[in-house]
């Protein structure tokens, strides 16, 4: 089950074993939902967040190889918390979702290390195209 | 229209209009001594004065003397056709034309209002002038030479019966001529077939009552004179709901009703001789006339001053609305950012959703279970979706303005909760600062709404050349305990500048690039018309601060 606001320390799904990982952040329980549906049916195992701290918290003791970051979010955006994984876990790759097209953000978060910079609704073969490249250079 | 001003302007429309006052001139004089009594020289009323009086005013003053003129040749015609003596003809016919042209004189010079504009100062003046003054004062110069021609031989009584047969003139002619010509020049409105029932019934009323009272009745020392006063009730009938036309029409058949039937030995007259029956008669219709035209006339003013407040109002409403529709597309403006935002994550999960659920099916994996739960996620979020635009429909469409109280606390978490998009957009922080037990206001919360929205936005706009680290909207509210709420939006931007500041909220105004300048015009107009105030200051420490009063809902 998806968490919210912080109420619940931790994933929420826990990693396993079988296929990749993929991990998200976004405040919006529909899209967070959706999106990790969408990584399950390609296979990969989901461990999504509500809120940016909580999934620092998770950083400081497991490796990220990826992570889906939503740009806008209401305690701490995407470009902020790009920022922290840049200092604490420069190896995880990123890939920024967003509700509208913003070339400065895009030119932004791009040259700060992002693997992809998506619009969303997002496009599956772009999308899946982004993750596996993403994890390849990982 | 421009043949009839030439017409009306032309030299022999004028001679024609001039020999037409003549005519009615003569023929008003030929009436006049009609209506004198038998065996005397009394005149109850005196028609040709009106005559001249109304086409004095009507009439440009530089054609005056041509219209006076007329109306000399005509009365002295009448007096040689009379035989009368040709010096006393001639001083007759200088002393009526002083008179008249006196009292239009008079009136001309102290009552502005056209006649659908007459108020009651209007009213008295005119009675002061016309009925008064003018009539009682040339009265001693006319009770003098008729006593010298040998007319008469009481000098007072000549004085009075000459005033009050002018003055009498003033109250019943005048006022209904006036009326006629402007009917006749297509003033007044058009009558209702309910108006003419009422106004038939109306004079039906006045001819069968005067029909009783002055044709039926015998004058003599059985009649009651309280039988004068009953056409009462129908003239305040007239005067109440036909205004001055109806008072002055009712006056005028009243009046020659009387004089038929003083003329002819009936009515309530107990006295046998002429002139102290016409005396009465006289003081009746002055007394009866004269209140009842200042009756209608403060009515009629009544019923103006009630229509422009009610186009006062009307206005006021109009310009409401305007701000209203004006705030609402405005907002729709400032939303657009907040309003895709929200949309586009139902949307976003919906096609997400979609096409998990199609790799499911593709890859042999769509159990039922998972399914069902994707497709109820699905309707979900499209009943957001739809959620959202009605939302927005709500709040946007063209609606009356509807005031509640609101809590301005909740106003503003909510308006931090609709610019986090545009926030985030400018990389900037927004704060609020609210104050504990905030006493509710009494507004349109869509227009509040739309001024907080508009004061952060500008905010957001005028923070552009700030570091990023430092862009932050402190939105704060404070109860100033004096029964006012205050908002106040700080930026940490460029600030406002002198020059700017005395003109911030005219219209089209800006020191944005695209900007229309309306914005902070509306948001004045909103603020004000909750009784409230706006004002901008520059801070000390750098950036803007825009703060409005509005008053605090009153506690029961």
């Amino acid at each position: 089950m998806s968490q919210t606001n912080g109420t619940k320390v931790g994933p929420d799904s826990s990693p396993t074993d079988v296929g990749e990982v993929c991990y998200l952040v976004d405040d919006d329980p529909s899209v967070r939902k959706s999106i990790s549906r969408l990584l399950e049916s390609e296979g990969f195992k989901v461990c999504s967040f509500a809120e940016p701290e909580t999934f620092l918290n998770h950083l400081a003791t497991n490796p990220v190889r990826l992570v889906v970051l939503d740009i806008w979010m209401e305690k701490m955006s995407g470009m902020e918390l790009l920022a922290h994984l840049c200092a604490r876990s420069p190896e995880t790759r990123v890939i920024f979702i967003t509700g509208h097209e913003d070339r400065a953000a895009e030119a932004t978060v791009m040259r700060a290390g992002a693997s992809a910079f998506l619009i969303k609704p997002l496009d599956t073969d772009k999308f899946f195209a982004a993750v596996r490249n993403a994890l390849r250079q990982t | 229209m421009s043949t009839e001003k030439k017409r009306a302007g032309s030299p022999a429309w004028i001679v024609l209009q001039v020999f037409l006052t003549g005519v009615a001139y003569y023929t008003a004089t030929e009436i006049a001594w009609a209506l004198c009594f038998p065996n005397s020289k009394v005149s109850l009323l005196f028609p040709p004065h009106a005559v001249l009086i109304v086409i004095l005013l009507l009439a440009p003053r530089r054609h005056w003397w041509a219209y006076t003129l007329a109306t000399i040749l005509a009365h002295f015609f009448a007096t040689q056709q009379a035989h009368w003596p040709v010096l006393y003809a001639l001083h007759c016919e200088a002393f009526d034309a002083v008179q008249n042209v006196l009292a239009a004189a008079g009136i001309r010079l102290f009552i502005k209002s056209p006649l659908e504009r007459i108020t009651l100062r209007d009213a008295i003046v005119f009675v002061l002038i016309a009925v008064i003054i003018v009539p009682f004062g040339t009265a001693f110069w006319g009770a003098a030479f008729t006593i010298s021609n040998g007319f008469g031989t009481r000098y007072w009584v000549e004085w009075r019966n000459l005033g009050v047969s002018n003055g009498v003139t003033a109250v019943v002619l005048v006022p209904a001529l006036l009326l006629v010509a402007n009917r006749l020049a297509g003033g007044g409105g058009k009558a209702t077939p309910a108006r003419i029932i009422e106004g038939s019934l109306l004079a039906l009323g006045i001819v069968m009552v005067g029909t009783y009272v002055f044709a039926i009745v015998p004058a003599g020392p059985k009649t009651s004179p309280a039988l004068l006063y009953a056409p009462i009730p129908l003239l305040i009938w007239a005067a109440l709901r036909f205004g001055l036309s109806g008072i002055s029409a009712a006056m005028l058949l009243v009046t020659f009703e009387a004089i038929w039937g003083a003329m002819h030995g009936h009515g309530p007259f107990l006295l046998q001789s002429p002139a102290e029956n016409a005396l009465a008669l006289q003081m009746f219709l002055i007394v009866t006339g004269t209140p009842l035209m200042f009756l209608s006339v403060l009515l009629e003013d009544d019923k103006r001053s009630q229509k422009a407040l009610h186009e006062v109002e009307e206005e006021a409403r109009h310009h409401r609305e305007q701000i209203n529709l004006l705030s609402r597309v405005s907002l729709l403006g400032e939303m657009t950012a907040s309003i895709a935002h929200e949309l586009n994550q139902p949307l976003s999960a919906i096609v997400s959703n979609a096409n998990a659920g199609m790799r499911f099916i593709d890859r042999g994996r769509g159990d039922p279970t998972t399914l069902h739960e994707l497709l109820v996620d699905v309707a979900t979020d499209g009943r957001r979706a739809h959620d959202i635009i009605q939302n927005v429909r709500n709040t946007i469409k063209k609606g009356y303005s509807t005031r509640r109280p609101i809590d301005l606390n909740e106003l503003v978490t909510k308006v931090a909760h609709v610019v986090r998009p545009d926030a985030v957009g400018h990389s900037c922080e927004v704060e609020t600062l609210l104050a504990e037990d905030l006493p509710p206001i009494e507004g349109d919360p869509v227009q509040i709404q739309q001024v907080l929205v508009n004061l952060v936005s500008n905010a957001f706009d005028a923070m552009r050349e700030t570091p990023p680290g430092q862009r932050k909207v402190e939105i704060s509210t404070a109860g100033n305990g004096d029964g006012e709420v205050r908002l106040s939006v700080r930026d940490h931007g460029t600030g406002i500048g002198r020059e700017a500041h005395g003109r911030l909220f005219d219209q089209f105004f800006t020191t944005k690039e695209h900007g229309l300048g309306m914005g902070l015009t509306i948001v004045r107009s909103i603020v004000e018309a909750h009784g409230g105030k706006i004002d901008a200051e520059d801070v000390a420490d750098g950036g803007a601060r825009f703060h409005f009063t509005l008053p605090a809902t009153k506690k029961t």
